[in-house]
């Protein structure tokens, strides 16, 4: 053990500059076999545990993860408009171990040596690494809005990670009175999932309809623009009629300060709000494990595009939401794409080869309502060390479409969701 | 073999280091695709599945898709997709699929 971490060490420190991003001359060479650590099973991380043991089932893949089960955000709108139930949004790790053979540990990364190139681990293991994937998803800014920290979100839900969150949230809608107020504080940019607010009012939107319809929604909003806007508003129209109101930033939409125990939010022009219930998704940034192994600048991680490893730390790769991979979007989509990518780049750096050239894709489908979907899509690649969306390519549904078009996607959306997740935790 | 030669004297004339002068490969440009058209291009949704169709087919589905041959209701997504790729791309990735069963 000593003697492999000093050997490990010594490669690291006098091969730095000859290297040049490859794996050392011992690991091509064949030795033993590479392990690969993952931290973080959602949508970044277990494609990526899965893909390497697709791609070179010599590899030995830890993936670090505490939950035993993973409530997807992606259809957690769903779940909130009762058009799904939680246990249909939940996955498991049993195909990770038994079909794939990765050593899946529920405990939580607490600590990174990128020097030793070990992981401290919550359960008092440590694991010694050739790689690291990092795929922790978000932490959220608790106090960036006055007055909401962790204890006030028992009482005003972000529902930011699914899961409990979820759960509580749809309660207190279902317990709400008809003509009662929901209000939503959606964050400025950059955030998780940038249509997720809007296709949250829809869902809430749809369920108020059929269940309480003189209630209303207001979304107090910290920025002036949004994704798929004019498909959102339009649908929104058709839908709902005048049920949903949007304050815009320039409209002080901006909260800053909530009170958990009234329901009251504050903007910071100073206009004053109350809900019935309130849905605030507070500001964001990478996982706490990113900024502990020291590949954080500000509040994301930065990443050569081509293989997503950190611009900071040699052999830590860091994909998902945590990533800036602008102008890729932060959705689950978009992680397990650049978790493929990265799956592939590792197996061919591990053997001295150079990566293939990266190719990415996302879509994001929305539901307004249940026979409506909408999406955004667009195919990325590196240009000149760059992330960039292919030119020409993408875009958002068409503003005018006839409702079996818009059915259509609603449906695609759905078989989007059961490809998507059997991809990752299938 | 010409257009490759020409590739990389352009990438070299531009100052990039030559690792960006790769081929496409079909195995990567592929696995986006199944994050939509399920495992192994395998669906069980409504979106078509992509498994066991010929390397031709393929081709031509993603040519008409990116050239607004297939438009309306028949092409909801997939035309503003292809538009994301080359005909080199577009060759390698029929290549790929086409081995999947
Ligand atoms: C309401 C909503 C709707 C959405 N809808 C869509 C959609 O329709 N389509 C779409 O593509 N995206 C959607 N998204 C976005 C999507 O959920 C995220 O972009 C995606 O989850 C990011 O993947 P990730 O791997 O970066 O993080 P996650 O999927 O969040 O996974 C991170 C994992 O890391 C674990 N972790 C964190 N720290 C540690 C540690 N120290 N040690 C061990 N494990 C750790 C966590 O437990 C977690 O399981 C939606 C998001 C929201 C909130
Ligand atoms: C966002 C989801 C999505 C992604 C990503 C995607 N597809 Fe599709 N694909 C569809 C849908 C939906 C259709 C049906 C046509 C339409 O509405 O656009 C389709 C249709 C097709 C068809 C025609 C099948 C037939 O039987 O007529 C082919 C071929 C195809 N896709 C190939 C690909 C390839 C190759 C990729 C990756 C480069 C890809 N698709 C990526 C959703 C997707």
């Amino acid at each position: 053990m000593t003697r492999i971490s000093r050997r490990e060490f010594a490669a690291g420190a006098a091969g730095a500059a000859a290297l040049a991003g490859f794996a050392p001359a011992a690991l091509a060479q064949g030795r033993a076999r590479p392990r690969v650590v993952v931290v973080g099973g959602g949508f970044g991380g277990a494609t990526t545990a899965k893909y390497l043991r697709m791609l070179d089932k010599n590899i030995q893949v830890t993936l670090v993860e505490p939950s035993q089960t993973f409530y997807t955000c992606p259809f957690s709108n769903l779940v909130l408009g009762g058009l799904r139930t939680l246990p249909s949004i939940a996955h498991n790790y049993t195909a990770m171990r038994n079909k794939y053979g990765v050593n899946v540990l529920h405990t939580t990364a607490t600590k990174v040596d990128a020097a030793k190139k070990t992981v401290a681990l919550a359960n008092g293991q440590t694991l010694q690494y050739d790689k690291l994937v990092l795929s922790p998803g978000i932490d959220f800014k608790w106090g960036a809005i006055a007055g909401y920290d962790e204890p006030a979100s028992q009482l005003l839900p972000h529902a930011w990670k699914a899961g409990p969150q979820t759960a509580l949230l749809r309660r207190q809608l279902e317990a709400m009175r008809d003509g009662g107020t929901v209000v939503i504080a959606a964050p400025a940019d950059p955030f998780r999932c940038p249509p997720g607010p809007y296709e949250r009012v829809s869902m809430i939107a749809h369920y108020l309809k059929t269940k309480k319809p003189k209630s209303k929604i207001l979304i107090l909003d910290a920025k002036d623009a949004f994704s798929k806007q004019g498909l959102f508003m339009g649908g929104w129209k058709a839908l709902y009629g005048d049920m949903i109101e949007w304050v815009p930033l320039s409209k002080d939409g901006k909260v800053v300060k909530v009170d958990a125990k009234t329901r009251q939010l504050e903007c910071e022009l100073g206009a004053k709000h109350k809900g019935d219930v309130v849905n605030v998704i507070p500001p964001q940034k990478a996982g706490a494990i990113a900024m502990a192994a020291g590949v954080a600048q500000g509040d994301w991680c930065p990443i050569n595009p081509a293989t997503f490893e950190s611009t900071m730390r040699k052999d830590i790769h860091v994909i998902g939401d945590a990533s800036i991979a602008a102008p890729m979007p932060k959705s689950g989509f978009s992680a397990s794409s650049q978790g493929k990518v990265t799956a592939a780049a590792i197996v061919a750096m591990l053997q001295g080869k150079e990566p293939a050239a990266a190719s990415f894709a996302n879509t994001c489908y929305s539901l307004v309502g249940p026979d409506y979907g909408i999406s955004v899509a667009a195919v990325y690649k590196v240009q000149d060390g760059k992330m960039i969306a292919v030119p020409n390519s993408g875009g958002v549904s068409p503003a005018q479409a006839d409702p079996a078009f818009r059915k259509a996607e609603a449906r695609y959306g759905e078989s989007w969701y059961k490809a998507n997740t059997a991809e990752v935790w299938g | 073999m010409t257009r490759l030669i020409l590739a990389a004297a352009a990438v070299l004339a531009s100052g990039m280091v030559p690792a960006q002068a790769q081929q496409a490969d079909g195995r990567v440009l592929a696995m986006s695709c199944l994050n939509c058209h399920g495992p192994g291009g395998k669906s069980g949704g409504d979106i078509p599945s992509i498994a066991g169709k010929s390397e031709d087919f393929l081709k031509n589905a993603l040519v008409d898709f990116r050239e607004g041959k297939r438009t309306g209701n028949s092409a909801t997504v997939m035309g503003r997709l292809a538009k994301g790729y080359s005909d080199d791309e577009i060759a390698a990735v029929a290549k790929y699929i086409a081995t999947l069963k």
